[in-house]
């Protein structure tokens, strides 16, 4: 079972790479969804969102066996929080996938 | 009460391959009523859209998830809503009840959804 330092690196790497921008840029700014559709050339709506972040859920099912439902969140919602919430989901042992 | 409109483009579905994974976004079971209906994109869209349509049509409340709304179908296929998880137990504490409409012309999906305060008994 990775540790919970190994799996954050991981989510936020992957948050950053679906959605198009650097991790720096994702977190140091702590971006709000609104601002990260806007700011991302890859994301255009909602749509675009939902599918990076459930490929990021998909990533970790697939690397870690964990399974992380997708939270729903208004767009003023910082990233940091996704990221708490993904966390609280692969620290839950009942997430982990059959 | 709350009010919550959305309209989606089908389209916009067509590359979302990762939303189809189950327990992520949709349940199993919403999925394999999409895949089963006579037109799954159409219908995956609809599945998007109620439940963009719900968020908008509830009051702000943090620690649900997507699949703690579950679209289900009766045997008319009419749409309605099921709740798990604590978007149940808060509507249930709440004593809200959940309206959804749903309607398809020219790709594009139109959901509807109201939500209003059960009569005190």
């Amino acid at each position: 079972m990775p540790d919970a330092q190994e799996l954050e690196s991981y989510i936020r790497q992957k948050f950053a790479e679906n959605v198009g921008l650097s991790v720096a840029e994702l977190f140091s700014d702590d971006l709000t969804l609104a601002a990260l559709i806007t700011r991302s050339e890859r994301m255009t709506n909602s749509v675009d969102l939902m599918e990076a972040f459930a490929r990021t859920s998909n990533g970790l099912r697939k690397e870690y066996g964990l399974r992380v439902r997708l939270p729903a969140l208004s767009l003023d919602t910082p990233v940091s929080k996704v990221l708490e919430v993904f966390m609280a989901e692969v620290s839950n042992p009942g997430r982990q996938s059959a | 009460m709350g009010l919550g409109h959305d309209l989606q483009a089908i389209s916009e579905l067509e590359d979302a391959r990762s939303l189809l994974e189950p327990d992520v976004f949709f349940t199993a079971a919403e999925l394999a009523y999409f895949e089963h209906s006579a037109s799954p994109k159409q219908s995956l869209a609809a599945g998007f859209s109620a439940k963009e349509a719900l968020f908008k049509a509830l009051p702000a409340m943090e620690d649900w998830f997507w699949t703690d709304a579950e679209l289900v179908h009766d045997a008319r296929h009419a749409p309605r809503f099921q709740f798990h998880g604590a978007l149940a137990e808060r509507l249930s504490r709440e004593g809200w009840q959940v309206a959804v409409s749903l309607s398809h012309s020219g790709g594009f999906v139109s959901t509807v959804v109201l939500v209003t305060r059960a009569p005190s008994p």
